[in-house]
């Protein structure tokens, strides 16, 4: 188990990196791209979790640009996934498929 | 905190409370005007970026609350910004006419200049990546803008994953600036990485600035870029070409000028670190353009290479010359581009594509316009009278004379060498989009859509030559761009 410091900012900074970390995986291993896209959203909410988990050590001055980072990373999040899943619908409409190695075309 | 001064909002952010105003006009007029009257539209978004392009030469500057900076960089790229806005929107006026998602297509386009230009006023790293975000945003929709093209939709979703991997690694990054130093802003930051940062400190920071150098597709965050290029349509690949950059440069400018003053500890390393990733763009771009066989490709590389040489003037000297350098030749690398990209725009019309194979034959169809070409790409070039050389010159001239001066920084010399080096090579690969555009022979040419130019495209390329001669014929432009920095 992990030790929770004092403030508790450990538990919240250890499971932010694992979702990171999982996020990279994904983003790097995945072929299909939804689960790239997947991959982004983990990352992003792992900022988010950080954000706030910081946020909170450094309220007790005052501080609240964590929690209104924390704000904008989930505002923005849901805006590039529109965005994200609009164009892997684009490209599907063309290729009927929307695995990275099979819908390539642009290369040098 | 940071001790800045607080300006009002509504005089400090003028230019984008006009541009946003201009967006929000162009929703509303593309629902309800009728089919027929929709090249209005264009002339709405049009007006509201001259209108925020007047407004930024006016706008009062100052600070508010340590996130907006509004300096003399701010002012250049955010007039630059409207400027190629507003040129971009002009020259598809005519075939937006036809297109019945015309106004979508002006608000994606409006979007990528609002969001730019509060990048370019960016004075905290969360600013920074909201900035660069809407930009961004916009640009993989536009990257996508070709109904029914596959190559089109594909340029688009990489530009997007891509573009949300670098975002979330900025902000994972960004979050742990703020947890080891306690704040968000440039000058903050600064105060904490002065003095021999801690590992984690140096880490979180260079995760923040992947983010900010995959925007500017530096080496190696730079593998999007000709893919994008290439299947975006060339107007398209302008705007995001030019647009976003312009942004991030202001902002990095900024960053540089306010987290590490010279005499620092550790402005030596920040100095080594940024002049290699600076050299590393200048020698990959060049060597991988040679190799290409289509033009917007080239461009592609070209524009990382320029972006490598713009880093390296910033490396050589956070201070006012250096922030001259990359200034001017920020204006020279968009003025060329945009004309480059124009010209391209066109062939692509006609052609269907800007491979060099399409290309052939161009100079006996359409000689005025293949001329403009090659006087646009021989600038990015950087063959002299064109503004190019200038540009290439001043940050040369930066990074020699630091190098040289300064033992500390004798890497500068040989980054300048390499820059030397990479600009012959880079020019060898434009000469190949010219050999194909001049003497490339084909006899029967394809032309899908025979039309003339449009009077909107005549006028901006018209702008972009004359800007191309007269910024290369203007000699003091670095005393002057210099004299601008200096507002605070």
């Amino acid at each position: 188990m992990v030790e929770l410091g004092p403030d508790g900012l450990t538990g919240y900074l250890v499971a932010a990196a694992v979702l990171f970390v999982a996020g990279v995986f994904a983003a790097v291993a995945r072929r299909n791209a939804i689960g790239v896209l997947i991959g982004i959203e983990l990352m992003l909410n792992a900022a988010a979790l950080q954000f706030t988990a910081y946020g909170r050590i450094h309220a007790a001055t005052g501080d609240v640009q964590g929690q209104t980072a924390g704000v904008f990373v989930v505002v923005v999040a849901a805006a590039e996934a529109v965005v994200a899943l609009a164009l892997l619908f684009a490209v599907y409409r063309s290729a009927h498929d929307i695995d990275l190695e099979k819908t390539r075309e642009l290369h040098s | 905190m940071i001790a800045t001064t607080t300006a009002s909002v509504t005089v400090v952010l003028a230019p984008e409370a006009v541009m946003a105003g201009g967006l929000v006009a162009t929703m509303v007029a593309d629902m309800v005007l009728p089919v027929n009257r929709r090249g209005i539209l264009g002339a709405i978004a049009f007006a509201g970026c001259m209108a925020a392009l007047g407004m930024s030469l006016i706008a009062s500057h100052g600070g508010l609350e340590a996130m907006i900076e509004s300096d003399g960089i701010a002012l250049l790229a955010r007039a630059t910004i409207y400027a190629v806005t507003g040129l971009v929107i002009l020259t598809r006026h005519r075939d937006g006419r036809l297109d019945p998602e015309h106004g979508a297509w002006l608000v994606c386009v409006l979007s990528l200049a609002l969001g730019s230009s509060c990048a370019a006023l960016a004075n905290n790293l969360v600013s920074l990546w909201f900035g660069l975000e809407i930009a961004s945003l916009a640009g993989y929709v536009l990257a996508a803008w070709s109904a029914g093209d596959r190559r089109a939709a594909e340029a688009g979703m990489k530009y997007a994953l891509f573009g949300g991997v670098a975002s979330a690694l900025m902000l994972f990054g960004a979050s742990h600036v703020y947890g080891m130093t306690g704040s968000l802003d440039f000058a903050g930051i600064g105060r904490v990485l002065g003095d021999a940062p801690s590992a984690a400190i140096v880490a979180a920071v260079c995760l923040t600035g992947a983010g900010i150098a995959y925007k500017l597709a530096i080496v190696p965050l730079h593998a999007w870029a000709p893919d994008v290029y290439e299947g975006a349509p060339a107007l398209s690949a302008a705007l995001v070409g030019i647009v976003p950059k312009v942004g991030a440069v202001a902002a990095l400018v900024r960053c540089l000028g306010t987290t590490l003053p010279e005499g620092r500890p550790s402005s030596v390393a920040l100095a080594a670190a940024l002049s290699a990733l600076a050299v590393a763009s200048l020698v990959v771009a060049a060597f991988t353009a040679l190799a290409q066989r289509d033009a917007k490709r080239v461009l592609a590389l070209s524009g990382i290479g320029h972006a490598g040489a713009i880093l390296l003037a910033l490396a050589a000297h956070p201070g006012r010359d250096a922030a001259a350098a990359s200034a001017y030749y920020l204006l020279t690398y968009a003025v060329a581009n945009l004309g480059a990209f124009v010209c391209l725009a066109e062939f692509e019309r006609e052609r269907g594509s800007c491979s060099f194979q399409a290309l052939a034959g161009a100079l006996r169809q359409r000689p005025v316009l293949t001329t403009l070409l090659a006087v646009f790409v021989l600038s990015l070039a950087g063959l002299p009278p064109l503004a190019g050389f200038l540009a290439k010159w001043g940050v040369l001239r930066i990074a020699l004379e630091r190098g040289m001066a300064d033992d500390g920084h004798a890497f500068l010399v040989w980054a300048g060498v390499a820059m030397i080096a990479s600009a012959a090579l880079a020019a060898w690969s434009y000469l190949l989009v010219l050999r194909a555009a001049l003497f490339g022979a084909r006899d029967e040419v394809a032309v899908h859509d025979p039309r003339s130019m449009a009077s909107g495209t005549r006028i901006v390329l018209g702008l972009c030559l004359a800007a191309t001669l007269a910024l290369g014929l203007w000699l003091d432009g670095f005393v002057r761009i210099a004299d601008v920095l200096a507002i605070r």
